[in-house]
């Protein structure tokens, strides 16, 4: 009977594990509508914090939760129906604006003011799980299984809600669902009636609770988008009208017709003086979670194309007649509409977003605004990413066109990221150019990101570097560059050297546009020497005034120059910024920060203020250390004789689970990112790997459970096999997934879950098989070394980010190897330590159980 | 012809800058104290702040003019911000003002102002009246300021700050305002001497280029929405017509001139493929 009721406990584990990941991805979800999508890792730190506070706080009160652990269990699962209500409402009304973090030193308390909110719901979750742990500490495989595989199918879960419902509208079933954990934990055991009953009282309290939390959340949980949104400022404009609205996991589209939209990146001066005048009405404002607006633009009338001339992306097609073009992302469409107008015979277009696919091509207003531009005879759309469309196709193309794709989607407050761009890689721009005629050309534009210049020689780097890998004997006599000062920056690579007769083509429509040559295969060198320009930067990046007039162009032409000498270490080493060339192991296009000048990046940060997402990272990564200090340190000061002394082996379970909650995070978050550009996008490879790994490592926990192998053999087993997987992921996950890439998403989803399992299996054993081992012979260690581990996991999740940034995955990895081998071999000695001989896992479970009524 | 266009209609201030006896002293926080307290209804709390900001201001080089200084010291900001954030008028800030835009900060508004380099009797268009704050110091330095808002509410709450003050600062009254899509300037009133745009854009708008007369300024930040640059933009047209445009950057002083091609005249299309066949058949010729 006994085990009757502890499955109505362990449903009630399952259903509130699925409702915590759910609700924190739809706070992120909130974020990314409401404020600032970046917030994303902010949310999983703050998740964590409860987790830790939770695990704290369980530890001094270890001993009276033990006495009545119904009690705890039926009060936490009710108390987190209206927590995440008000959470939820009351986050709304803070009044962060990231525009001013750094000019408004009190945007900082809005910031910690997150924490504290959002921090109340994870935390009566926490308590409700860690109750469990202790209540259930005879069966924590089985719980650990529950547990994660509730925390897999959550992932899916709230994805499928999100086809289904608004951003706004998310929180609600949550509600629900955790209602349904708390109904279950109603059910009381009567030793007379020997069956568990309900209690009335008890299910009228839990159902009233949830119901007005829905109530409540009907009437304020809508999200309340920021005034500094961009999509704040369309709606603003007189003769503004939305024409498009629809949501799903990919995020919120909405469209909006107005006059007031103008676009013409990189447009050249020269325009006013040789053109009439701009075209009328030419857009639409597309927002993605209300971050933009992408221009989609209309078919011009043949007399207000002329503009289109005067744009970089015109250059490619002075070179080359009637071409095969290929687009890797549609944007707005200016790319194809140009590609047209210059008189390509064909125009095929990658882009992977089924929403804006569907809205351009399935929404008469849009058929009709574009007149048909997906439907021209000359246009064909692939869907699907641009890397798994140049790496699977045997087409050949004349030019591949890359045009202001890293800008699409970002807003004033948001800056620039820091997320993995696997379009902007060495291995993905060899890729492009495997795509390209003999004679073809790569056309690259960006924006010039100044003061001091980053992005530009980074993608030179890049570039480069792929020439090598493809064996270019002079890669220097294959890049053309241009830029407009202040403006944009573009890069022509050609297939082939270029012809003397191309650069002077280019070059007069440089003098035709009033844009500079920055290279050129023969460009004599600058009057100013490297060496003064360096130093420059060097001042300028110290906040000192520069003492020369530095111009980008003049840095441009020496980074391909010495880049294409051999002279790149010496380059990477002296310049200001981190501007290795980006791979797929180091696939961060965005990260110019080198780790050592941290310091000055703050100090100047009001200059440097697009940097900022990088300072954010190294921010979270000190906040999570500090909660994890203080998570280790306030039981360890608060319980110091009871937790040390005459205890041998405290330190080691503690180092024990520290390495656990970093390493299983290097593992995940690695998994996350890589599969990010296999899964074409970050949504699907996050559900997948988040569902994959936890049902999997829930598995890998019950098999844990039920082996009789000693503990010892079990984990040397377990660590064995993360290290092999890991090791299959160091030196063969990239060629394998590359040879893979054309499959269909369906497929490569199963073949994704395939890659994931061995290790998620055995990523599952070490944790409960040490929790096992100090619910034996330490359970008052259980809250604390669950809470340490739930609180590193913080940290690893921000370190894994960080540490691929500087590093790469590949280290990341390794680290991540050396982590399980530490806690294999603090495991050992404590065992060894211990003295007493180790029974295995599988003998524990159906021991005393804290659930006795 | 597109640029070139010098017939302006005759204006008139409603009241002329360049008649004032007195601008605030500039070389004692004492005396500017006594000065400001006696000829403005400004208050001692927020003279002192501006003051200290105003040193800041000339340490950082965001000013290096004395009347441009002295405009600075003149403008009352706190008027212009919004009640809750009246007491931090002078930190070293944008600040919300509604409607999901912001008052910029001391520094930027300075150095944009000083780049300008605004005469008396020069026409100044602003694109982007926002708190209305900006244009306020242009009025201290022009007679002729025109500035333009998008947002409708906006216009009209700025609207009715500038008419509550204009008893105490009678210049702004030389500030004409309209609520319309800055991209097109102000034809009416067209050419200008100075353009300053407050909003950012991913390109000059050629309407701003073709308002703006031989010599003229333009001050306009350009870049996608994640981070612009306030550029400044100055037009020279030589006596044979030729064009050119110097592009620099406002804070790190990187400068460059560009020579716009010349071309006949207003409404021609110009064709880059016929320049290009043109050369082509040229050569072909020569060979």
């Amino acid at each position: 009977m006994r085990t009757k009721l502890s499955s109505f406990r362990l449903a009630a584990l399952f259903v509130l594990s699925v409702t915590l990941i759910a609700y924190e991805l739809a706070v992120m979800r909130t974020f990314a509508v409401g404020s600032w999508s970046n917030f994303g890792a902010m949310v999983i730190s703050i998740a964590l914090l409860g987790y830790g506070l939770a695990g704290t706080l369980l530890t001094f009160l270890e001993a009276r939760i033990r006495k009545n652990a119904d009690t705890w269990l039926l009060v936490s699962a009710l108390l987190l129906t209206p927590a995440m209500a008000a959470a939820h409402i009351v986050a709304q009304w803070v009044p962060f604006n990231p525009l001013l973090i750094t000019m408004d030193s009190t945007q900082i308390l809005w910031i910690a003011s997150y924490y504290v909110v959002y921090s109340v719901p994870f935390f009566i979750g926490a308590i409700f799980i860690g109750v469990s742990f202790i209540a259930f500490r005879d069966k924590i495989h089985q719980l650990y299984f529950w547990n994660m595989l509730g925390s897999g199918i959550g992932g899916f879960f709230i994805l499928g809600l999100m086809y289904v419902l608004p951003p706004d509208r998310l929180v609600g079933p949550l509600v629900l669902l955790a209602g349904i954990a708390a109904y279950l934990c109603t059910l009381e055991y009567r030793w007379e009636l020997r069956t568990p009953i309900l209690n009335p009282w008890k299910v009228s309290t839990v159902g009233l609770t949830s119901l007005l939390s829905v109530v409540v959340l009907l009437v304020a949980g809508d999200i309340r988008v920021s005034d500094f949104k961009p999509i704040s400022y369309a709606r603003q404009f007189p003769d503004s009208k939305q024409v498009y609205h629809t949501y799903g996991p990919l995020g919120e589209f909405d469209a909006f017709q107005s006059s007031f939209f103008h676009f013409a990146p990189g447009l050249s001066d020269n325009a006013s003086s040789n053109i009439a005048r701009m075209p009328q009405n030419a857009y639409l404002g597309l927002y993605i979670d209300g971050d933009g607006p992408i221009g989609i633009m209309r078919k011009l009338k043949p007399g207000e194309e002329a503009y289109m001339n005067y744009l970089p992306m015109a250059a490619p097609y002075r070179l080359l007649k009637q071409p095969k073009v290929l687009l890797l992302r549609l944007g707005g469409g200016i790319g194809a509409f140009s590609a047209l107008h210059h008189g390509a015979k064909q125009v095929t277009v990658v882009e992977n977003n089924p929403y804006l696919l569907h809205m351009l091509k399935r929404d008469p207003y849009f058929r009709e605004f574009t007149d048909n531009l997906l439907y021209d005879p000359r246009v064909r759309v692939v869907q699907t990413e641009p890397r798994a469309f140049t790496g699977s196709t045997k087409e050949r193309f004349d030019l591949v066109e890359i045009s202001l794709i890293d800008s699409i989607g970002l807003s004033s407050a948001g800056g620039y990221p820091i997320t993995e761009n696997f379009i902007y890689t060495a291995e993905g721009i060899r890729s492009y150019l495997s795509c390209l005629e003999p004679t073809g050309v790569l056309a690259v534009t960006v924006w010039n990101r100044l003061n001091p210049p980053r992005n530009v020689p980074k993608l030179f780097s890049t570039i480069v570097a792929a020439l090598k890998m493809d064996g270019a004997a002079h890669p220097e006599k294959q890049i053309f560059v241009f830029d407009l000062l202040l403006s944009t920056a573009t890069v022509l690579v050609k297939k082939s050297p270029f012809e003397p007769k191309e650069i002077e083509t280019l070059l007069e429509f440089c003098k035709k546009m009033s844009f500079t040559p920055c290279f050129y295969p023969g460009k004599p060198d600058p009057g100013r020497t490297f060496d003064e320009i360096l130093e420059g930067y060097d001042k300028q990046m110290k906040g000192g005034t520069a003492t020369t007039d530095l111009l980008p162009e003049e840095l441009y032409q020496y980074t391909v120059s010495w880049l294409t000498q051999g002279k790149e270490r010496e380059l990477y080493k002296r310049y200001v910024f981190n501007i290795d060339p980006a791979t797929d192991d180091r696939p961060y296009y965005t990260a110019y920060v080198k780790p050592a000048s941290i310091p000055l990046v703050v100090k100047n940060l009001k200059d440097l203020s697009e940097e900022w997402g990088y300072i954010l990272l190294v921010a979270t990564f000190l906040v999570s250390l500090l909660f994890g200090a203080l998570i280790i340190a306030v039981p360890a000061i608060g319980r110091w004789e009871e937790l040390f002394q005459h205890r041998k082996g405290t330190l080691q379970v503690l180092v024990y689970f520290s390495c656990l909650g970093i390493a299983y995070m290097l593992v995940e978050i690695f998994l996350i990112q890589k599969l990010s550009f296999f899964l074409e996008d970050p949504i699907f490879s996050t559900s997948v790997v988040i569902t994959a790994m936890l049902v999997l490592s829930g598995i890998g926990s019950l098999m844990s459970g039920r082996s009789s192998l000693p503990r010892n053999r079990l984990l040397t087993l377990a660590v064995a096999g993360i290290s092999l997987s890991v090791l299959f992921y160091i030196f063969l996950l990239s060629p394998v997934l590359d040879a893979l890439l054309g499959a269909p998403l369906l497929v490569k989803i199963l073949l994704s879950i395939l890659f994931i399992a061995p290790s998620a299996f055995f990523l599952g054993m070490p944790f409960p098989t040490g929790l096992s081992y100090v619910s034996q012979k330490r359970p008052n260690l259980i809250p604390w070394a669950w809470g340490v581990n739930g609180c590193l996991s913080v940290t690893g999740s921000v370190l894994a980010r960080l540490a691929s940034v500087s590093f790469g995955y590949r280290l990341v990895l390794f680290g991540a190897i050396l982590l399980y081998l530490l806690a294999w071999w603090m495991f050992q000695s404590l065992t060894r330590e211990d003295g007493s001989k180790d029974t295995g896992n599988a003998n524990l479970e159906g021991s005393d159980s804290a659930l006795t009524t | 012809m597109v640029f070139g266009k010098t017939t302006q209609a005759t204006l008139v201030p409603a009241f002329d800058i360049t008649q004032r006896k007195e601008l605030p002293p500039t070389d004692s926080y004492e005396r500017y104290l006594q000065w400001m307290l006696k000829n403005t209804k400004q208050t001692e709390p927020f003279l002192k702040a501006k003051w200290e900001r105003s040193r800041e201001i000339l340490q950082r080089q965001d000013i290096v003019e004395e009347r441009v200084l002295q405009a600075f010291l003149m403008a009352p900001r706190e008027e212009f911000c919004r009640p809750y954030n009246r007491k931090n008028a002078y930190a070293d800030a944008a600040m919300p003002i509604g409607y999901g835009q912001t008052i910029s900060g001391p520094h930027m508004v300075s150095r944009m102002t000083q780049n300008l380099r605004v005469e008396p009797h020069h026409r100044v268009l602003e694109i982007g009246t926002g708190s209305g704050y900006q244009a306020s110091v242009l009025a201290e330095l022009s007679n002729f300021v025109f500035t333009i808002e998008i947002v409708p509410e906006l216009t009209q709450e700025t609207d009715e700050i500038y008419k509550k003050l204009e008893a105490d600062y009678p210049q702004y009254k030389n500030i004409k305002r309209k609520n319309a899509d800055g991209y097109y300037g102000w034809e009416e009133y067209a050419p200008f001497d100075r353009i300053i745009v407050t909003a950012g854009i991913d390109h000059i708008p050629p309407p701003l280029l073709q308002q703006l007369t031989p010599g003229g300024i333009m001050v306009i930040p350009v870049g996608p929405p994640s981070g612009q640059t306030v550029m400044k933009v100055t037009k020279n047209v030589a006596p044979d017509g030729s064009i050119t445009l110097e592009r620099e950057d406002i804070f790190h002083g990187r400068r460059k001139v560009i020579f716009v091609p010349f071309t006949a005249g207003k409404g021609e299309v110009h064709s880059i493929e016929k320049d290009l066949q043109k050369k082509d058949s040229g050569k072909k010729e020569q060979k």
